[in-house]
C-alpha cells in the first residue's frame, strides 16, 4: 500500500532546507559587514538557498513555509540583481526571517500554524519600496496532451526568474496511473524528482478530464506540471521519467513580450539577465548569447544527473552509520578471536599466515574507515556561534569579536552532538558575564572590543577545544562567597581551600542556577552540566583563570568512542579494563620496598612516586569486593585480612622476632596501575595485571548508568562481559581528595630543604644517646619534645606493633632495629627510653604520635661536624659522623616517623 | 459506511469511508458510494476523518466523486482531512473546486 | 485472545505478553556490575550484544536465588523492536526499554492463551512489594495467572 505522503521525502526536504540556512549563515553576516561590493557567487548562493526552499515548500505545500520563503526569495533577488541596498534594517528583517524559517522546519508539520505575519510584513514592506510587483500573473501558452492549445497561468515572478537563468518553460503530463503508480513511485516522490530536474511552477489536475464514479476507477489520470529547466524537452523528459511526447515547451517569444508589456517597471533588456545568467551557470555558458541559441550539452548532461553537477556527498542515514560502525567492532573482535584461536597451528596450514596477515590489516582499515564516517568536523557546531555572538553583543550593547580556529577537527558525530549544548553555554556565558561593557573595558586599558577565541586541536590522542576571552576573568572571593551562601562549602572548609580549588566551585552542581535567570544564560544548562556531558564523553573539563585579564575553559576530549586499547586488570578473580588513555605507568612495589614506599597522610594510603605522592585506591576496596591475595604454594585466592600495605611483613606463621627475612616474602608484592585525572595522578591497587588489548566500548544501559565507576562493557576475547572503569568515577568513588595531597606535598618539599640545611650546616645541638650496645645515636634537640623512661615489661604487643601507655593513650613505638640495619636493644633491660619528637599541628608544638626506643641517653652536645653519608640503610638517616671516639648516626626523627606511617596516625 | 438506510431524498448525504482510501479498497468504497448517490441529495460530504492514507486510485476515487456530484449539480465538499491529506489535495490544487476542510 | 509467556518466581507463577519477548535462553555467565542496584544481576553477552539481566524475583522482594538447573532468561524487545510489530490498532500502553534487558527466573512455563479482556486486578492479599508491579490476574486453563506491569518493573523506584 503506498502513501503518497512518505514521511522520508520530508525529513529530507527538511534536513537539506536546515542544511541550506546553515550554510549560507555565514555568508549573511558577511553581508552585513560588508557594506561595499558583495561578490556575485554570495549573492547568489543565498538567493539559490532560499529559492530552493520555496520551491521544497511548495510542492510539500507547506503554505506558510512557502509563502515567507517566496517573499524572503524576492527579497534577496532583488539584491542579488542590484536593485535593493543592503542595509541593517534589510538584514534584520532576513535574519528575523530565517529564524522564522527554522522554526517552520523545526516543526515542519504545525509550520503552516507558526504566525509569521510580523515578518511577512516587514519584507512586504520593503518589497513595496522598492517597487516590487507581488503575485502578479502573466498567461503562457502552450499545448496539452491532445494537442489542444491551452493557456497556463503562471505566477510572474517565477517566470522571470526562470527567464534570468535561462531556462525554457515545460508543460509536461505525467499519468496518475501508467507514469506513476505502475513505476512505484508516489506521486509525490514523482513530483519531488521534478523539482531536481528543474523549477516548478505549478501542479495539479485537470478537472475537466475526470471521470465520474462509474468509470474514473478505469481512468488514467493526467497530472499537469508546468515547469522550467535548462534541459532540452527531449532530456527534460527523459529526467522525469516520461515519454517523449508528454513533455512539451511553451511558447517563449510570446510569453516574454507579456512579461515586458506588463512589467511594473521597465523591464531590463531580456539579453542582459541572459548574460548574468550565463555567468551564474558555468563555463558553458560563457559565450554570452541568448540562451535559446546555445548548445548547452554540458550543463544539459550535469543538470541530467539530477542535481547541480557532480556533489562529492551523500546523504547517508546515522543509524545505518552506528549499525556499519557496531558490525566492524565485531568484526575486530572477531578477527582477533580468530588469530588467537589459530595461532598455535598457523604453521599447519601453508599459506595461511600469509592470509591471516591480510585480513588482519583489510579488517584494521575496514574499521579505521567505518570511524571516519562518522567523524564531523566540529566546525558544524562552531558555525552557529558567530550569528550567537552578534546577537548577543548587539542586545547586551557589547563589542565581541569571536576568532574560531581548527573548525576542520573532526570528532565523532555523538560527541559533537553532545557538545552542541555545553559549548553553546559556555559562549553564552561569555559574553553575558567575562566580556566587559566598552567603557569598562577602555578604563582598563583593553581593546574595547571584547576577543573570543574559540580554539580546537589534536594533542596527545585526544582533542582539545579551548574556549579563551580576555575578560573579567573569575574572582575566586566571588566565587568563594557565592558558594558559601548557597551551602555548597562550609565557612570552615572555605579556608583550607586552594585558589584552583575555589575557582573548580563553578562546576559544583548548583552552583549556577542563576537569581534572574535571563533569557540569554540561563536556561538550565549550568558549568556542572557542562562537567557532567564531557565526563560522560570519556572527557575532563578545566578553568584556568586571572583576575581582570581573562578565562580559558578547556575540554579535552577522546577521538572516538569505539575501539580503544585497554590495560586488562583482575581483582577478586574479577576482570576489569582500563582504558589506555588514563594509564600513567604501572608501579610494582616490592615487599622490602613497601614500608619506605608507602605511608598514610590523613588517613589514606599514599606511594610515593620519585618526587611525587600519588594517593592509592585498593579497587577491590572501591568496587566492595573481598581484598584477596594468592597463596604462594597452593595458587589459590585467599581473603586478606591484613589491614595496611605497610603491615605486610609476614605470613602465617613468621615470627615477628626474625628480621629481614619477612620483607621478601613476595606475598606482599602490590600491583598499582598509575592513572592521571587531568592534572591529577593516582594509583589503584590490583591483584593481578593481565595485557593490553583493543576492546570495543559498548554503552552501559539506563538500568546501569548508574554506576559512577564504570564507563561501559566490552565483551573480551572469550566472551565474558567485563566492565571498563571510568577513572574519573573511581576517584569521586574512593573520595580522593588530590587537594590534600598538594599541601602535603609542599610540606615535604619545605621538609626537605630543611633536611638538606640540617645536613650540610656544622653546627647542631644534639641528644647523644644508644641502642644496641657499642651503637650511638644523635638526636637533633629541637626536633624532641619530651623524653621518658619506661619499663620493658609496660610494652604490650598489638599485633605486630609495640605500645606502652602514655598519659592514658597506647604511644606506638619505633625499635630501631626493625626500619633500619641497626642491632636491636638488648631486650635484657628492665628499662629504656623513649624519644618523642616535637611536631607542628595547625601551627602548635605538640607531641609526636610515636616515640623512639632507645636504651641510654648519653649527653647533650653541641658540636660542630660534617656529617658523613653512611652505607646504613633507613629512613631518618641524616649521616655519620665520629663524637667522642664514637661513630654516630645522626638522625631525622620526623622523617622517620614519616617514613613509618606515623603521622597523623590515630591511635586506636 | 455508518449510514445503515437510504436516507430520504433531500437530504444531505454524509459519505464517511471506514478504511483508508488506497488499491485495496478503493473498488468496495466506489460501489457503495454509487448506490448511496442513487437518489438525489442536497449536498454531499465525504467525510475523511477515518482515512489516514491515500493513494493515487483514492483520488482518482475522490474526483470521480466529485464528477459525478458536478454532473447532477449536487454541491461537494470534504471534511475532516488530515493534515498530510491536506497536503496532497493543494498539491492538486483541488481546494479551488471545492471546499476541502481540515479535522 | 493474547498469548502469555508464564514462568516460575519461587512457586509462583507469572505471566508476560508474549510480544514483549524477544526471547529466551540459558545464557547464565553473568558478570555483576558492583554498585548496581540489588535487583540489577549483571550483564552478558547475547551473540555480541550486551544485554543487562535484571533478578525478577529480587525485584518483586524475594531473596536472591542462585543459578540453578532451570534458570532461564526472558529477554525483553527493545522498543524499536516492539515498534516494528506493533499491529494496528494496538494504541499506546505496550513500551519496554530502550536498551537490550531481560529477566532472570527460576523456571519457564508453557505458552498460555487467555482473554485479556478477562484480566482482573490483583488480589488483595498480594504483598506490598510485589502489589506495584502487578497489573492483574487472569484465570487461564492452567491457573490463576499473574501477569506483570511491565513498565513499574523496568523503571519504579
Amino acid at each position: 500500500m503506498t502513501s503518497i505522503v512518505d514521511e522520508s521525502i520530508i525529513s529530507d526536504f527538511v534536513a537539506e532546507s536546515r542544511d541550506h540556512l546553515n550554510a549560507i549563515e555565514p555568508d549573511l553576516l558577511t553581508m552585513e559587514q560588508g557594506g561595499g561590493d558583495l561578490s556575485k557567487d554570495l549573492l547568489n548562493r543565498v538567493f539559490r538557498a532560499i529559492h530552493s526552499i520555496k520551491g521544497g515548500a511548495g510542492f510539500l505545500a507547506f503554505e506558510s513555509l512557502k509563502s515567507l520563503s517566496h517573499v524572503m526569495e524576492s527579497v534577496l533577488m532583488l539584491v542579488r540583481d542590484g536593485k535593493l541596498k543592503v542595509d541593517p534594517d534589510l538584514m534584520d528583517a532576513i535574519f528575523a526571517g530565517m529564524d522564522r524559517l527554522r522554526a517552520m522546519l523545526d516543526d515542519i508539520q504545525a509550520s503552516d500554524r507558526i504566525p509569521c505575519d510580523q515578518e511577512m510584513a516587514r519584507f512586504k514592506a520593503i518589497l513595496e519600496d522598492a517597487g516590487h510587483d507581488q503575485g502578479a500573473q502573466v498567461k503562457a501558452r502552450g499545448r496539452d496532451t491532445e494537442g489542444r492549445k491551452r493557456e497556463f497561468d503562471l505566477d510572474r515572478e517565477g517566470v522571470k526568474s526562470a527567464l534570468a537563468h535561462g531556462m525554457n518553460l515545460f508543460h509536461a503530463t505525467a499519468f496518475l496511473r501508467r507514469d506513476i503508480k505502475e513505476k512505484g513511485i508516489t506521486p509525490l516522490a514523482f513530483l519531488n524528482n521534478a523539482l531536481s530536474v528543474g523549477e516548478c511552477l505549478d501542479a495539479y489536475i485537470d478537472l475537466a478530464e475526470v471521470a465520474d464514479l462509474e468509470s474514473c476507477l478505469e481512468q488514467d489520470l493526467p497530472v499537469t506540471i508546468l515547469f522550467g529547466s535548462v534541459l532540452e524537452c527531449d532530456l527534460a523528459a527523459m529526467a522525469l521519467g516520461l515519454p517523449e511526447g508528454q513533455v512539451t515547451m511553451l511558447d517563449m517569444k510570446a510569453l516574454r513580450r507579456q512579461m515586458k508589456q506588463t512589467a511594473a517597471q521597465p523591464a531590463k533588456p531580456v539579453p542582459a539577465p541572459a548574460i548574468e545568467a550565463a555567468e551564474e551557470l558555468g563555463p558553458a555558458q560563457e559565450t554570452g548569447e541568448s540562451p535559446e541559441g546555445q548548445v548547452r550539452e554540458g550543463n544539459s548532461a550535469r543538470a541530467a544527473k539530477g542535481g547541480e553537477g557532480g556533489s562529492e556527498t551523500l546523504r547517508v542515514r546515522v543509524d545505518l552509520l552506528t549499525d556499519l560502525m557496531n558490525q566492524a567492532g565485531e568484526l575486530v573482535l572477531s578477527r582477533n578471536q580468530l588469530l588467537r584461536a589459530v595461532s598455535g597451528h598457523v604453521r599447519d596450514i601453508p599459506g595461511l599466515a600469509a592470509i591471516l596477515q591480510n585480513i588482519s590489516q583489510v579488517t584494521s582499515e575496514l574499521q579505521e574507515g567505518i570511524m571516519q564516517t562518522r567523524m564531523q568536523p566540529i566546525g558544524t557546531v562552531f558555525n552557529r556561534f558567530p550569528r550567537i555572538i552578534r546577537d548577543m553583543a548587539r542586545q547586551l550593547g557589547k563589542q565581541i569579536e569571536l576568532e574560531i580556529k581548527g573548525a576542520e577537527v573532526e570528532l565523532d558525530k555523538s560527541i559533537v552532538e553532545l557538545l552542541t549544548d555545553p559549548l553553546t553555554h559556555i559562549i553564552r556565558n561569555c559574553a553575558d558575564h567575562a566580556i566587559e561593557m566598552p567603557d569598562e573595558r577602555r578604563k582598563v586599558k583593553k581593546n574595547p572590543s571584547g576577543q573570543l577565541l574559540l580554539h580546537a586541536y589534536h594533542q596527545g590522542g585526544q582533542v582539545i577545544i579551548a574556549i579563551t576571552d580576555d575578560g573579567r576573568g573569575i574572582d575566586p572571593k566571588k566565587v568563594l562567597a557565592k558558594a558559601v551562601a548557597k551551602g555548597i562549602v562550609k565557612e570552615a572548609q572555605a579556608k583550607e581551600m586552594t585558589e584552583r580549588e575555589i575557582v573548580n566551585l563553578v562546576f559544583a552542581p548548583g552552583f549556577s542556577t542563576a537569581e534572574t535567570v535571563t533569557d540569554i544564560s540561563g536556561r538550565g544548562v549550568g558549568m556542572d552540566v557542562v562537567r557532567s556531558n564531557t565526563e560522560k564523553l570519556g572527557g575532563h573539563v578545566e578553568l584556568e583563570t586571572q583576575v581582570g585579564v581573562g578565562t580559558t575553559v578547556l575540554l579535552r576530549l577522546p577521538l572516538t568512542l569505539a575501539i580503544i586499547p585497554s590495560m586488562i586488570v583482575g581483582v577478586g578473580g574479577n576482570r576489569f579494563a582500563i582504558p589506555q588513555v588514563n594509564v600513567v605507568e604501572f608501579v610494582w612495589v616490592r615487599a622490602a620496598d613497601v614500608a619506605r614506599r608507602i605511608e598514610r597522610v590523613h588517613g589514606a594510603e599514599v606511594l610515593r612516586l620519585r618526587s611525587r605522592i600519588l594517593p592509592l585506591v585498593r579497587l577491590a576496596d572501591v568496587l566492595g569486593m573481598p581484598r584477596t591475595f594468592q597463596d604462594r604454594n597452593s595458587g589459590v585466592r585467599v581473603q586478606d585480612r591484613r589491614q595496611d600495605m605497610a603491615d605486610r611483613r609476614g605470613g602465617e606463621g613468621a615470627d615477628p622476632a626474625r628480621g629481614l627475612d619477612r620483607r621478601t616474602d613476595w606475598r606482599s608484592d602490590y600491583n598499582i596501575v598509575v592513572l592521571k585525572l587531568g592534572s591529577n595522578q593516582f594509583g589503584v591497587v590490583v591483584d593481578e595485571l593481565f595485557d593490553i588489548e583493543e576492546i570495543v566500548v559498548k554503552p552501559l544501559s539506563e538500568f546501569v548508568q548508574a554506576c559512577k565507576s564504570f564507563s561501559g562493557a566490552t565483551i573480551m576475547g572469550d566472551g565474558r562481559v567485563i566492565m571498563i572503569l571510568d577513572a574519573g568515577g573511581l576517584a569521586t568513588q574512593a573520595h580522593l581528595h588530590f587537594a590534600d595531597l598538594m599541601a602535603e606535598e609542599k610540606l615535604r618539599v619545605e621538609e626537605e630543604k630543611r633536611r638538606a640545611a640540617l645536613a650540610a650546616s656544622k653546627r647542631r645541638s644534639v641528644i647523644v644517646c644508644t641502642g644496641a650496645q657499642g651503637e650511638y645515636f644523635a638526636i637533633p634537640q629541637d626536633q624532641i619534645m619530651r623524653l621518658e623512661k619506661i619499663r620493658t615489661a609496660d610494652i604490650q604487643l598489638v599485633g605486630e606493633r609495640p605500645f606502652v601507655d602514655y598519659r592514658g593513650h597506647g604511644l606506638p613505638l619505633i625499635h630501631l632495629d626493625q626500619v633500619m640495619e641497626v642491632k636491636p636493644v638488648d631486650p635484657g633491660l628492665k628499662e629504656v627510653f623513649v624519644v618523642i619528637p616535637k611536631v607542628m599541628e595547625h601551627g602548635v608544638v605538640a607531641l609526636a604520635k610515636a616515640g623512639i626506643v632507645i636504651s641510654d641517653i648519653i649527653d647533650a652536645l653541641d658540636v660542630e661536624v660534617e656529617l658523613e653519608p653512611v652505607k646504613v640503610k633507613g629512613p631518618g638517616i641524616l649521616g655519620s659522623a665520629i663524637l667522642q671516639h664514637n661513630l654516630t648516626l645522626f638522625l631525622e626523627p620526623l622523617e622517620l616517623l614519616r617514613a613509618l606511617g606515623l603521622m597523623g596516625l590515630v591511635i586506636a | 459506511m455508518t449510514t445503515s438506510k437510504p436516507p430520504l431524498a433531500g437530504e444531505t448525504l454524509r459519505l464517511k469511508p471506514p478504511v483508508d482510501l488506497v488499491a485495496s479498497t478503493v473498488e468496495a468504497q466506489r460501489v457503495v458510494m454509487m448506490k448511496a448517490l442513487e437518489a438525489k441529495r442536497a449536498a454531499v460530504v465525504l467525510d475523511l476523518s477515518a482515512v489516514d492514507q491515500i493513494d493515487s486510485l483514492g483520488i482518482t476515487l475522490v474526483l470521480g466523486l466529485f464528477k459525478t456530484c458536478q454532473k447532477a449539480g449536487t454541491p461537494f465538499s470534504i471534511e475532516g482531512v488530515k493534515p498530510d491529506l491536506m497536503r496532497v489535495f493543494r498539491l492538486f490544487n483541488l481546494p479551488k473546486f471545492f471546499p476541502i476542510l481540515e479535522g | 485472545m493474547s498469548q502469555y509467556a508464564t514462568f516460575l518466581l519461587g512457586d509462583r507463577l507469572f505471566g508476560l505478553d508474549l510480544m514483549m519477548i524477544r526471547e529466551i535462553n540459558r545464557i547464565l555467565d553473568i558478570t555483576p556490575v558492583p554498585h548496581a542496584k540489588p535487583h540489577i544481576r549483571g550483564l552478558i553477552n547475547l551473540r555480541g550484544q550486551i544485554v543487562t539481566i535484571l533478578d525478577l524475583g529480587v525485584r518483586l522482594g524475594l531473596e536472591p536465588q542462585a543459578i540453578a538447573e532451570d534458570s532461564h532468561n526472558l529477554i525483553l524487545k527493545t522498543n524499536a523492536e516492539l515498534a516494528a510489530v506493533r499491529r494496528e490498532g494496538d494504541g499506546q500502553g505496550y513500551s519496554t526499554a530502550t536498551d537490550l534487558v531481560g529477566f532472570l527466573v527460576d523456571a519457564i512455563g508453557d505458552v498460555v492463551e487467555a482473554d485479556e479482556t478477562t484480566i482482573e486486578p490483583p488480589s488483595a492479599n498480594v504483598s506490598e512489594a510485589e502489589g506495584g508491579f502487578l497489573s492483574g490476574v487472569i484465570k487461564t486453563d492452567a491457573g490463576l495467572l499473574v501477569l506483570l506491569d511491565l513498565h513499574e518493573v523496568l523503571f519504579s523506584e
